[in-house]
Parts: C-alpha cells; structure tokens; sequence
C-alpha cells in the first residue's frame, strides 16, 4: 500500500484506542498518512461470514495505536467498483429511511413498521413482482417459480398508514392478513403469505422472550428465502 | 482520478463519485505538494471509502455524541458526508427517527469526528456485477493496470519496433524453458531431430525386394491419392491465396470496369437461363423490365405475355430497368462497347458484332420471330433445330419489315459491346448455322468459336449469353444481358440495313473499309475483336453478302424479334438471345406463353451456353452464321408469327411487340417497312438499302404484323436495338449483310421481318412508357438504326455520332417503320406518356442496357432532337401510331408525326432510331426522344436521315409504304441525326467500319449530323 507510515500497513492487524476510550481491532485496510486516517475492518457483529463491519478511525484523535500483526503478505489487489450500484444502494438506503421516517410520523404502528420492512426485504419470486408489474393477466399463473427470486418487494410504499404492495395489495391497520386486500391474484397470495409469515416468527422471537428487537426479525428474514 | 470525482464531496449536497474508481495504487503515491488530495491519492483509501457509499453508518465525534446516517462520500480531507443522518438520542424511538428528527446531510469534518463505523457492510457489493459479458471481460483481464503512456518517440525504427512485437514471447513458453520443464518434471528429453527417433520406429531402408516392392506400393498409393481431385482440390485450397472472401464470397461482385470475361460472367449471371448469379439489381430491373412489359402486354391484350413479357420485360429492365448495372452493362455493352469501339475496341467489336450481330441478330431474330410466329413452343424448338439459317430467314423476313429495325439496332449493339462475345451467343442461338458462322466468325476471331460452342451447348441460351459476353466485351457488367440482345439487334438491323440495299456490296465495302478503318483507328479494349472484328467484319461485308443478308435477316429478325428482344430485353438479353437463339425462344415466350417452355428450354440452354457465350467474346465470325440461320428460320417463324401473331404478339406484346402486333402493329409494320426502306435509301445508302430490303421484307412482315410477329420481332428489335447502343455500329455492318442476305437469300423471309421489325417496333413504341422505352431502344434497335443509335448512341456519339448516326439513321430509317408502331403504340398507350415512359424506359433500358449511360448520351442528343422535333414527331407519331395502331394505320399514325403520315412517326422513330442506330447516340436520341420528346427532336434530325431512309425504304420497300417512312425518317432523322451524332459517332463510326453500309450511314448521319 502506499500508506507511508512504518507502523501501518494494510494487512495488519491493528488496535486501536480512541480518545473516548474505545478499543477496535481489526485488519487495516486502508491507511493515510496524510490524514491520518485508518480503516479497519472485523467481523460483522452481526456474525455473518460475507459482511463485516469496517471502522474509519481518525488516528489524530486516538490515543494508542499497536500494531498486533504485521502483515507479511502483498495488498490484495483492488477491484473495480461499480459506482452505479453504489449510487443505488445509497439512494435506496436513504429513501427507505425517509419513508420509514414518514411513516413514524404518520403514526404507523410499530407492527406496520415491522410488516413493512419485512415485505421490503422479503426474497419474493420475480415472477410474482415481474407480473404484477407488467401484466396481470400472467398473475394467473398457476405456479411461482421459486428458484427466481428478487431481492425483494422494492415497490413497496406507504400510503397514509396503509401498506401499498406492488400497486396492487393494500394493507391497512392492523396490519394482519385479513387486512390484505387487492385484486385476486398471485401478488394477494404472495403477500398474504409474507404477512402471515411475519406475524408467526413475530410471535416465535417473542416467545424466544428475545429482548425487543423489533427490527432483527427482519433482518434475519432478509436473507432468508420466504418459504411460501 | 478519484480526486476529481469526489471533488465535490465537501459540499454537502454533492453527488456520491460517479464512474468507476479504478485503482491506481502502483502509480499513486502520496505527495506532499498534493496535501489537498491526499485522501484520493490514497487508491486503497479511495477505494475502501468508495465500496461503503451507501452504506449505513454511525459516526462518532469527538463530544461522543452518535449521529447515524447513510455515508455519502467523502472529501479531499476526508470530510464524510452523510445522508439522511440522524443523532442517536435516548428519546428516540427504536422503530427509527421521525422525519423532523433526519438532517438531510451532514458534514463532518475530519478534526470533529473520531471514527466512523459501518455495520454489516458487504465489501465486495459493488465489486459484485451481474453476469454479463462487461463483467467477465473485466475479470478475465482484471490485472489489467493502466500503464504510463510513453511519447512514441521512433518511426524511424520501425523495424526494431517490429521486432519487439514478434520477439515478445513473454505470453508463452520460451521452447528451451518448455525443453527444461520436461526434462526435470518429466524426465523427457526433446529435441528438434525431425525423425522423432524418440517416439517412433526409425524405417529401416534396404535392398530387399520386399522392401522395394512396398516402397513402390507406397508410392503408387501415393500418386493414387495425389491424383485424386480431392486431393487436388484440398490442396488447391490451401495453396489458394485469393481471400476468403473471393473464394467463398456467396455473391461475386461485379466490376464496372470489369473484364470481359468478369462481364461474361456477369451477363450470364445476370442472365437466369445461364443460372448464374442475377444480382437483385438485375432481378429487380429484370422484374421492372417484365412489368413494363407486362404493361405493354395488357394493352395489346395478350394473354400468354406474362412470362414471355417477363422475360422480355427483364431484359428491358436490365437495359433500362437497371440503367446502372444491367443498364449500364447493356448500355455499357451497346454503348460501353461502342465508345471503346471507337477508340480502340468499338472497330473489332463492330466488325465482329457487325458479322457477329447479323448472325446472332438472324438467330436472334429468327427465334423470335419464329418465337413471335410460333405461338407455340415447338416451333421455336423446331427453329432451333433448324438452325441460323431458318433463324436468319425468319429474322430477315421479319426484320425486313419491321424487324430489320430492330435487328439492326440489335446487331449495332451488339457490335458495340462485345462483337464476339455477342455473336457467339447469338450464333448459338442461331444453333446448327452458329456453328457454321462460329466457323467463319472463329476465322475472324476465337468469338466465334466460343459462340459456337456456346450456340450447340445452348442455343437459346446462346443468344442471351452472348449478349451478355457481347456486353462483357463492350460492358463486363450485368449491361451483358442487354448487350447481347441489344447487339444482336443491332447485327441485324445492320444486316438487314445492308440486305435492304442491294448495294450491300459497295455498302459492304464501305463497310468493310471503314470497319477497317475502325480497327485500325480504335484501339479496342478487346484486343481480338478490334482486330479480328475488323478482318471479319470485312469478310462478312464483302464475302458474306449471304451472310450480310443474313445479317439484315437477323436484323429483320431482331427486329421482330426486337419487339421480343424489347420483351427479352427486358428480363434480359438473355432472354432475347435465348429466344432468338432458339428461335424466338424469347419472343415466343413473350408473345406466346406456350412458347415460354421452349423459351425457357433456350434459356436453360442459354444458362449453359451463357458461359460459354462469354468466352465466344468473338462472335462477329457468327454473322455468317446467323444469316444462314435467319433465312432459314426466318421461313419458319414468319409462319409461326402469322399464324400466331396474336397469341405472340399478346405475349410479346406485353414485352414490347405484343401491342404493335395484336391491331396496330401490322400498321406499324408496314410503316416502319416503308420507312425504314425509305430511311435506309436516303440515309446510308449502303445501310439504307439493307435496311430497305428488310423494309421490302418488312412488306411482308406488315402482313405478318397482323400476325403478331411483326409486333415480337419489332418489340424484340426494339429493346435490342435500344440495349445495344454498341449495335448500332454492328447494325450498320448488319444491315449491309441483311439487305443483301435477305434480299438475295428469302425476299419473303426479309417481308416477314420487316413486318415484325416493323411491329416490333410499333409495340415498342406502341406500348406505351415501358414498352416506350422498350420501343425507343426497340425502336431504335428494331430499325437497327434506332436500337444502335439507343444503345450506340453513348458508345458511337464520342466517336462519330455525327457521321455513323446518320448512317445509322439510316439503318435506322428502316427502324422508323417500327418506330411508327411505336408512335402508334404510343396513342394506344399514351405515347405521349409513352414517351416519358419511353424516356423513363429508356431510362430503364438505358440502363439495362447500360443505357444508363447511353440513355444519358442519348438524352442530350434527344432532347435536342425532341425539342427539335421530337415533340411533334412523336406526338404525330404517337398519335399517328395511335391510328395506325389501330388499323395498322402506319399511314394515319406516320402522317400525324411529320407529314402527317405514318412515316412522319417513322421519321421520327427513325430519327431516334436514326441516332441510334448511327451510333450509340440514335440510342439516345431514340430514348430521348422517347424520354422527353424525342420526336420532335428526332424528326428534325432524322428529317435528313428520314429523308435518306426514306428513299432507301422505298426502294426496297416501296410497297410497303416506302413512301411514308421516308418522310418520317427525313423529318426525324435531320433532329436524330444531328442529337444522335454526338453521341453515336462513336457507334456510327463502328458501323462504318463494320460494313460500307454504315459508312453510308456514316455518311448520311454526318450529313444529317450537319443539318
């Protein structure tokens, strides 16, 4: 790396303490010297293997810095990033901020508020969405392919306190899956499906006496296929 | 890079980094002198920061307080900016914060916060891409780094550069590295010894008998496979070194400039009887050609058109349909051909087509005249059989009348364009004749020859293909097609020019003496036909009277089968040659549909025999040929025609005579007989005769008008002679053997075609815009004169329009009488548009015939002409062949146009024919008196022609109405002659030099010239 620093370099396992007495450790993956700037990354809190979670520290404000590991091997080599992607997950993540921010002040429940984001983040067939979107007559179609899925329900909005899917399924307070309603097709089964769902591992982290995450059951839906 | 990019990254509302961040880590190092950037000249810094854009964070300040926020983009001092942030208070709800509670964005600076932490971030999102092909290629040369460009600082070492290029073999395996590796890692120890003694069992070499004996074995084994031609094949491919593309290139293109023997080719392939390749061009020139035919067709009632107009209409197309490629290739041919006749070319092809054209020109005509007189199929076959002769006959017969016109023109062109090349075809055509004019042609030039071949292989075919070889000579391109039917036309407008005219023996010595002069003079491009078209054309002249008059026979015949050849024309040449050669295979087919299978019959033959026409570039020895054949055709057709002059002339109608020969035609006919006479007499003396003498014929053919093949024989003749500008030298030539041929050989036969030439010429005329312009270059072709001065006009303007239209004109004058058909056509058909439509099919022709460029030359002089006279020539002469259409009315259709009689329409006809016919520029003139009022440019030229002509016309054809075509023929040739001068000079010229008679016609067009 180019970082000219002796002490630093990418690669190494570094810890560091920070002026308000925080301690991270992690491996560099970045250091400038000239703004004394030092990115580590350690794994995900979460604990899931491909994410992690990466610190920009400000080495100005830290008292310490040690290095535990020298690296010994070359920097991996850098890849081309996608910026258009980029640029999109940053419009999306501050749109669903924003959205889910509305809704607060809408008054929504923090049921709806849940529902919400676990349709969101619902793996739903890009059959069903493809469909809803183009043409509702394929709604028809008797089978859901399930080996494709989207990355989830992005046409997903709020409508005063009510859950608008895909332009096609209204979900109104209370959010439960009699208050699905839309016309008849494979997107009200779907969604239907996905609210009912929700409600049930609602119920199993509850009664796992989970402490109230409210927002984990989502998250852990997230990457889980809905299993329809 | 990514400086620039995040440039903007202090200001809050600055837009995340757009383009893709490439790193730069080897080249990037920080500097000192660029603090300010420092956080993007760090590439592994830019990247780690730029893989989290987007990413959900929370940054902590210095004070400890958490503000969380969507990370933006960061600054030169790495500034974060976040979006959507939100401080993290105690307050807030842990279903989020409220929209009041969301700064939209917030910067930090880098001295407030301490870190920044981003949760569950996925580091290789944005790496992640989808599948596709962006994506592999840039992970298959992922490594690739961006280098230092480096100033090029050689050029003059291009060759050590070179060598660095051939001696990088850092991509591979050095062969010694790959020597070692085996060694060590496989114990293999490699050599460069050839024998492979490491892996293979050395062959132990002794005396044994055994040994010797599979020794022996073997190598006889070996020669076996060596000889084999797919081994040789196999091998030839290899070695080959043409491109690829040349070697499996579906679609050969063609050359403008192109070879004769590239144009053989592409005549024949633009011929579909020869099976090779049409280009759409042609096809499509072909399918307008027919179309306009078919136009013409209607308007003659004829029923069985379709597929004979087809054809006829193809070849129209392909002289003008397909005024470029085609067109140009007939133009090319007929005028091509001329033009380079008369520099160096135009003198053998001439001479070659002027003997060449007759003899195909009497195939030619004979077939369709026969074609046009046998309705039916059999006829035409038997015509064939009978061989040049009887096609000669029937075509001189025809020819005589209106035909001689057409053949004429047909032969001009044909000389123009490929002497040889056209008469073989044409000779084939002529069939058992062809041989025998191969034999007296070969002795002039290997044309001959190859014609021969071309004739036996295939008759039909013959005579399209060598239209097209005669196109391919004067014209490589697709002008072939048309050539040959052009220059057949041409042949035997000059034929039955000099049969017309007893005088055929000074014309011929004339003729003889100026094709000599041409020889000697131009410089062909075609080496053997300037040459040996000269030798033979004077042999031709002088000794082959018989086969001079078979010439005007054939011309006669062109004539006729002009009006067939306009039709033939139309789809092509070929079919005019196909018909002719078979014996009005063409012409039959398009008069008569019944006859078509015998057409197609010719033009599969003609398929075969297209290659070999094209070799036959030498053709001019087929004139001989072609006389023997059209006298004896001839008979035989003219028969067919009355007998089934409807049915054909319905057919050809459509094509170009099959208007004229249904009602008006046999008026036409015998106007355009008389005129013609009249035109032959008074214009080229020599020319005039011949063309007379068909006119005599043409009496005959009026009768046979009636019958439809006068009507064929004039379409064919027409289109010849409009496709064959070149012809026009040839029909002077041709005309000269044709009076004499026919005069001498079958008087009846040359009635027979001078009626056909006379009705093909009408239906030219007569038919209407297509057919017009079929006509004006049928017209042309038909009078011989016309069809030369159509085709040649181009060609022969450059050389000696002036001189050669006139006598063109003359051979022409014999065309007039198909050119009042023509005019009558035109009434039947609106000439007047027909005359656009003339113009446009002369356009089409032109272009089909490589009329494009003729039509072009032909214009000027036409529009001249048309202004001149044109306009009321043509008019009268439409109107005038609008009554004469109708009862034949040669009379009331000739008066109108100049005199007000049917030979004024002649006149006029003849004038354009005139032009044409004296050279490539009577082509012109013809069309453009057809395109845009010709006649009433024509009449005034032609009105000196006319005048000429008509004294030849009524010599030989007094009878016939000798009287009135004069008139038309002095009115329009004075306008043609002097229009068609500049552009037929050239073709003139040739005539000249083909026979005497075209120097008469020389003689005359110069005199008309001067008018």
């Amino acid at each position: 790396m180019a970082a000219p620093s002796e002490s630093v370099s990418v690669g190494s396992r570094v810890s560091c303490l920070t002026c308000l007495g925080q301690k991270i450790r992690g491996e560099v993956l970045a250091f400038d010297y000239q703004s004394k700037m030092l990115t580590l990354k350690c794994p995900s809190s979460s604990g899931r293997a491909h994410l992690s979670d990466v610190y920009l520290v400000n080495l100005a404000l830290v008292k310490d810095v040690e290095t535990l590991l020298e690296s010994t091997e070359p920097p991996p080599a850098l890849t081309a990033l996608n910026v258009t992607k980029l640029t999109r997950r940053m419009n999306t993540e501050v749109g669903e901020k924003m959205s889910h921010a509305h809704a607060l002040s809408m008054g929504v429940t923090p049921e709806g508020l849940q529902l919400f984001q676990t349709i969101q983040k619902t793996w739903t067939p890009i059959k069903v969405s493809k469909h809803l979107e183009d043409d509702h007559e394929k709604w028809e179609a008797p089978e859901i392919n399930f080996k494709c899925h989207s990355k989830g329900i992005k046409d997903c909005k709020w409508n005063e306190k009510n859950i608008i899917v895909m332009d096609e399924v209204t979900i109104s307070p209370p959010y439960r899956m009699e208050n699905c309603k839309g016309s008849e097709g494979n997107a009200l089964v779907h969604v239907r499906k996905i609210v009912e769902k929700h409600f049930k591992d609602l119920e199993v982290q509850k009664a796992a006496q989970q402490s109230p995450g409210l927002a984990q059951p989502a998250a852990q839906q997230r990457d889980t296929p809905l299993a329809l | 890079m990514s400086a620039v990019k995040f440039a903007g990254g202090r200001k809050p509302g600055s837009r995340p980094p757009l383009g893709r961040v490439r790193p730069i880590s080897r080249n990037s190092l920080q500097s000192p002198s660029l603090v300010q950037e420092a956080a993007y000249i760090n590439t592994r810094m830019v990247h780690v920061l730029t893989s989290l854009v987007g990413a959900k964070c929370e940054l902590t300040v210095k004070s400890g307080k958490v503000f969380e926020g969507i990370f933006r983009t960061y600054g030169p001092k790495v500034e974060l900016v976040l979006e959507a942030a939100h401080q993290q208070k105690a307050d807030i709800s842990p279903l989020g914060p409220r929209v009041e509670e969301i700064l939209d964005t917030i910067v930090f600076n880098p001295s407030d916060y301490v870190m920044m932490q981003y949760k569950d971030v996925d580091l290789n999102f944005a790496a992640r891409e989808g599948f596709t092909d962006g994506v592999i290629v840039r992970r298959v040369n992922g490594e690739h780094q961006d280098r230092e460009l480096e100033p090029w600082q050689g050029g003059e070492t291009a060759n050590d550069d070179n060598s660095s290029l051939e001696t990088d073999v850092s991509n591979g395996w050095d062969p010694n590295e790959m020597f070692r590796y085996n060694e060590e890692n496989y114990g293999v120890k490699s050599t460069y010894d050839s024998t492979l003694s490491t892996y293979t069992t050395q062959l132990e070499r002794d005396d044994s008998e055994e040994f010797q004996k599979r020794e022996a074995r073997a190598e006889q084994l070996a020669r076996e496979i060596e000889a084999t031609t797919q081994y040789r094949t196999h091998t030839n491919l290899e070695d080959d070194e043409r491109s690829e593309e040349d070697k499996f290139g579906a679609v050969p293109r063609r050359i403008t400039t192109a070879i004769s023997s590239e144009r053989d080719k592409e005549s024949p392939g633009g011929i579909h009887p020869r099976g090779r390749y049409v280009p759409p061009n042609q096809r499509s020139r072909d399918g307008l050609g027919r179309g306009g035919l078919r136009q013409n067709s209607p308007k003659f009632g004829r029923q069985s058109m379709t597929s004979a107009s087809h054809r006829g209409g193809h070849r129209y197309p392909e002289q003008s349909g397909s005024p470029i490629l085609e067109s140009r290739p007939l133009a090319g041919g007929s005028r091509g051909p001329p033009v380079r006749s008369q520099t160096s070319p135009s003198p053998k092809p001439q001479v070659d087509a002027l003997p060449m054209a007759t003899i195909i020109t009497g195939s030619l005509p004979a077939a369709c005249s026969s074609g046009s007189f046998h309705t039916s199929p059999p006829q035409p076959g038997s015509h064939v059989p009978i061989s040049a002769q009887p096609v000669l006959l029937s075509l001189s017969a025809s020819p005589s009348v209106a035909s001689s016109g057409g053949l004429q023109v047909s032969s001009v062109t044909t000389s123009p364009r490929s002497p040889s090349p056209v008469i073989p075809t044409e000779q084939p055509r002529s069939l058992g004749s062809l041989e025998s004019h191969s034999s007296s042609e070969t002795d002039t030039s290997g044309r001959t020859q190859m014609h021969s071949p071309a004739q036996d292989g295939q008759e039909a075919d013959v005579l399209p293909e060598p239209v097209m070889p005669g196109d391919s000579a004067l014209e490589p391109q697709g002008i072939k097609t048309v050539t040959p039917g052009q220059s057949t036309t041409t042949w035997t407008l000059s034929t039955t020019t000099r049969g017309s005219y007893q005088t055929i023996s000074d014309v011929k010595k004339n003729s003889l003496e100026e094709f000599k002069r041409f020889s000697e003079e131009f410089k062909l491009p075609d080496e053997k036909s300037s040459v040996g078209a000269t030798e033979t054309v004077e042999p031709g002249v002088p000794g082959d009277s018989t086969s001079l008059v078979t010439g005007s026979n054939d011309e006669v015949r062109k004539g006729l089968t002009g009006s067939p050849s306009t039709v033939s024309d139309s789809t092509c040449a070929e079919d005019k040659s196909d018909e002719r050669g078979h014996i009005s295979s063409s012409p039959e087919g398009e008069l008569e549909k019944g006859e078509k299978p015998e057409c197609e019959a010719e033009q599969t033959k003609k398929s075969t025999l297209n290659p070999n026409a094209k070799e036959f570039v030498l053709n001019p020895s087929a004139k001989p040929f072609v006389p023997m054949q059209k006298q004896v055709q001839t008979p035989t057709p003219s028969r067919p025609q009355q007998v089934s002059p409807s049915v054909m002339v319905p057919q050809t109608a459509a094509a170009l005579c099959s208007p004229q020969p249904l009602a008006g035609y046999p008026t036409p006919i015998i106007p355009l007989s008389p005129v013609p006479t009249g035109y032959t007499m008074p214009v080229p003396v020599s020319q005039h005769k011949p063309y007379r003498p068909s006119k005599g014929a043409m009496t005959p053919v009026r009768s046979e008008h009636p019958h439809a093949q006068g009507a064929q024989a004039i379409l064919h003749q027409v289109s010849m002679a409009p496709v064959s500008a070149p012809p026009l030298v040839s029909y002077s030539p041709a005309f000269m053997p044709y009076s004499p041929q026919h005069f001498p050989n079958q008087p009846s036969l040359m009635a027979y075609q001078h009626p056909h030439q006379g009705g093909a010429v009408y239906p030219s005329l007569m038919q209407g815009g297509s057919r017009v312009l079929a006509t004006t270059q049928m017209a042309p072709g038909q009078p011989g004169l016309v069809h030369a001065p159509s085709s040649s006009s181009p060609q022969f303007p450059p050389p000696d329009t002036a001189p050669h239209p006139q006598t063109i004109y003359v051979s022409p004058t014999p065309v007039p009488p198909p050119y009042p058909p023509p005019p009558l056509h035109p009434p039947l058909h609106p000439h007047p548009g027909s005359l656009h439509s003339l113009a446009a099919h002369p356009s089409q022709a032109a272009s089909a015939h490589a009329g494009q460029a003729q039509h072009n030359r032909p214009v000027p002089s036409p529009v001249q002409h048309q202004p001149a006279q044109g306009p009321q020539p043509q008019q009268a002469l439409y109107s005038t062949a609008l009554v004469s259409q109708g009862p034949h009315t040669q009379a009331a259709g000739y008066p109108p146009p100049h005199p007000g009689q049917p030979q004024p329409i002649y006149a006029l006809h003849h004038p354009q024919h005139h032009s044409y016919n004296s050279p490539a520029a009577l082509a012109p003139n013809q069309q453009v008196h057809m395109q845009s009022g010709l006649p009433s440019m024509g009449p005034q030229p032609h009105a000196a022609h006319t005048a000429q002509v008509v004294l030849m016309a009524h010599p030989q054809s007094s009878a016939h109405s000798g009287p009135p075509p004069p008139p038309p023929h002095q009115g329009h040739l004075p306008l043609s002659g002097i229009p068609s001068m500049p552009v037929s000079s050239a073709t003139p010229f040739a005539y000249m030099t083909l026979q005497p008679q075209r120097e008469r016609l020389s003689v005359v067009s110069t005199r008309l010239r001067l008018p």
